[in-house]
């Protein structure tokens, strides 16, 4: 494959990737609201109000405490994953604002969290790596060694953990041995985000990387990670006995 | 036809039937099954298949068989749902690669039998982070299989079919009715010393009392501590000689029957211009009138309770004046499972327990997160075939344990097909304990 290719193919995929996220989310939610709710049928003891069912579910959202009530080991891992994907999220996000303008919530959120100095975010950032790939091993080898797991396991479950699996190792490379800088990468961002987009950095592992991200991005409203918006739905639905 | 999972049965259908059931399947869940619950949708699209439901069924606990975890059966639906949509798709799941993606006879059948050996406990639901429902999915599964003639008989022919012939689900006439009414009085009579009168068909009282129709032959006493303890609070109330059948099996099968006998409950109520509905110590009937009432739409003016909330009000007004040292044994209390996960009936029970008992103990773990009895989902009925030795041998045995673990001597509990079930057990295990019901101790306990 040429350069060249490569290089038109990351000028435009992102926008392909991203149009696609968004039309299969709003699709899927589509789905989901055209079925009507018609039964009450919560599930007791239930919030009397609407402020203790939001406060319910943030809690839960939170804590993960019914998971924690079940398996605590699990618990730790499915925390630490979480916590390490948002974290991950605000620090893109964070230099994607920190960029466009000067005194932004989401910087000072990050520099008030730990110290900014450019030492400190590179340690950060690889050890956020480091606790998200165990953990997704530890989920990984839960499903392949548990009975009770193992049994009701589906090939695209498997798949799903090995893609974001690869993502992370692809991307705490990255950092460990400083393939690409990051101001590279946020030039690149930057210029798609302003519609006039220039060439990616030219390193492999950061292409690859790319693109993972890209595919599982597309595949998201349909994989089971969509339970990020379900997770509400569902929590309402249980908790109010709607009608 | 081979024979699919375990040794027990609970369906006695004939392989014909799940031919038949395999090819006219895909309609119906076209047009019923997918368009029908938000939550069942959006529960078979969010489970992760995390698997933290495998740690709270109780069924899975005591087997460890693959058949009785709570995904196995959500995942054969899945597959039903999904696999005819296309190859593509098919590749991502494990299993099926026949020629057409069809659902094989063989495959329904372990389906209709894997649905019906869950008792719709919502422990699962508890525990799961999303909670998925699996307990609704069950039921929609076995509506959409009742719909194509896939129903175990003691639900279908000798439960609700009965119960609309002949006004009850055991035939009871209305002269063995007043008989039984009779029976009652002269029992109150020489247990109080004082003669009480029952009202039948009392026309304009304020509460309709429906009673499980089984419980006036079974378990006699309990029916007599409702209303021992009714006619000491003074309630107005009235028994009624037509259709005084609370129980309704359509709540755990099939949305038609389960509108038709509530419109014949409704109707009832209507004829005796009572105000409110009160339903006996029964976890699904109180279900089928409070959260399926919306089935029938003229039900909506009637207020149903349970009478456990009712007497439970008076004794937080102070009216009920209770002797606790007339109920000396060690007392504990099963929670069933609509009546605690659904409706939510969780202290009121206690509160009349521990006012009316000495010794009151709690099973670990209790409340709502009580295990089920092992007759939940209309199990308990259930005793076709070899059915019951499942219920007592794989369903019921944690329950027993946890029983003998608090080493109480009366099981106290609500809910008719829990006391069926809990005396199964006790009679199956030679159990030192009873099962009583909870206004049978009340009625105990009573000060005159």
């Amino acid at each position: 494959m040429s350069s060249s290719f490569l290089d038109v193919f990351y000028l435009f995929f992102p926008y392909v990737s991203v149009s696609l996220f968004l039309i299969l989310s709003i699709y899927r939610l589509i789905t989901w609201f055209r079925v009507p709710m018609d039964i009450k049928w919560p599930l007791s003891p239930t919030p009397k109000t609407n402020r203790g069912v939001v406060a319910s579910i943030l809690k839960e959202l939170v804590t993960f405490s019914s998971l924690y009530e079940s398996d605590d080991i699990y618990w730790l891992a499915i925390i630490f994953l979480h916590f390490s994907l948002i974290f991950i999220l605000l620090h893109v996000v964070s230099f994607l604002f920190n960029s466009m303008l000067a005194p932004d919530p989401i910087s000072i959120l990050r520099t008030t969290l730990y110290p900014a100095t450019k030492d400190w975010l590179e340690i950060w950032t690889i050890l956020i790596g480091f606790i998200a790939i165990t953990s997704l091993l530890y989920i990984l080898l839960r499903r392949l060694l548990v009975k009770e797991v193992r049994e009701i396991t589906f090939l695209r479950d498997y798949t799903e953990l090995v893609l974001l699996l690869v993502i992370f190792i692809l991307g705490t490379c990255m950092r460990l041995f400083n393939l690409v800088s990051m101001e590279e990468v946020v030039e690149y961002f930057l210029s798609l985000a302003s519609l006039n987009p220039i060439k990616p950095p030219q390193n492999p592992i950061f292409l690859l990387h790319c693109l993972l991200a890209q595919l599982y991005i597309i595949y998201f409203p349909f994989s089971r990670c969509f339970h990020v918006i379900g997770y509400f739905i569902n929590g309402w639905i249980v908790r109010k006995g709607v009608r | 036809m081979k024979l699919l999972l375990d040794g027990y049965r609970a369906l006695s259908n004939k392989p014909e039937d799940y031919e038949k059931a395999a090819k006219n399947i895909y309609d119906l869940l076209k047009n019923q099954f997918r368009r029908k619950y938000r939550i069942i949708k959006t529960s078979l699209d969010l489970c992760t298949r995390c698997g933290i439901c495998t740690t709270q069924c109780f069924l899975y606990e005591t087997t460890g068989e693959e058949i009785y975890n709570p995904i196995y059966r959500i995942n054969l639906l899945r597959k039903l749902i999904h696999e005819r949509k296309s190859r593509f798709y098919s590749i991502f799941h494990r299993g099926r690669k026949n020629k057409d993606n069809m659902i094989t006879a063989e495959e329904l059948h372990a389906l209709a039998e894997n649905i019906y050996r869950c008792n719709m406990c919502r422990r699962c639901s508890m525990a799961c982070p999303f909670k998925v429902d699996n307990a609704l999915i069950v039921r929609e599964v076995r509506d959409l299989l009742s719909r194509l003639n896939i129903a175990p008989r003691d639900l279908h022919e000798y439960g609700a079919l009965r119960q609309l012939k002949y006004d009850a689900v055991i035939s009871m006439n209305k002269a063995a009715f007043l008989d039984i009414v009779k029976f009652m009085e002269e029992e109150i009579k020489e247990k109080r010393g004082f003669k009480i009168e029952i009202p039948v068909d009392k026309k304009g009282a304020e509460y309709l009392l429906l009673n499980v129709a089984s419980d006036y032959i079974r378990i006699l006493e309990d029916v007599m501590g409702i209303i021992e303890v009714l006619d000491y609070l003074g309630v107005d109330y009235t028994l009624s000689t037509e259709f005084n059948d609370a129980s309704n099996y359509g709540v755990f099968y099939n949305d038609d029957y389960l509108a038709q006998i509530i419109r014949r409950h409704i109707e009832v109520a209507k004829k005796l211009e009572v105000k409110k509905i009160v339903v006996g110590e029964c976890g699904h009937a109180t279900l089928s009138l409070r959260v399926f009432k919306d089935v029938v739409p003229e039900a909506r003016e009637f207020e149903v309770i349970s009478v456990l909330e009712l007497v439970d009000e008076y004794l937080r007004r102070g009216k009920l004046n209770l002797d606790p040292s007339k109920n000396r044994e060690l007392v504990t209390y099963h929670d069933p499972c609509f009546l605690t996960r659904i409706i939510g009936l969780i202290e009121e029970p206690r509160r009349l327990l521990k006012a009316s008992v000495l010794n009151f103990v709690e099973m670990e773990p209790n409340r709502e997160y009580n295990y089920c009895c092992g007759g939940g989902g209309g199990i308990a009925v259930m005793y076709s075939n070899n059915f019951l030795e499942w219920r007592m041998k794989v369903s019921g045995r944690k329950k027993v344990e946890q029983i003998e673990k608090t080493g109480a001597k009366i099981v106290a509990t609500a809910c008719s097909n829990c006391k069926r079930q809990l005396k199964d057990l006790a009679f199956h295990y030679k159990a030192k304990w009873e099962v009583y019901g909870v206004l049978r101790l009340v009625a105990n306990a009573l000060v005159y």
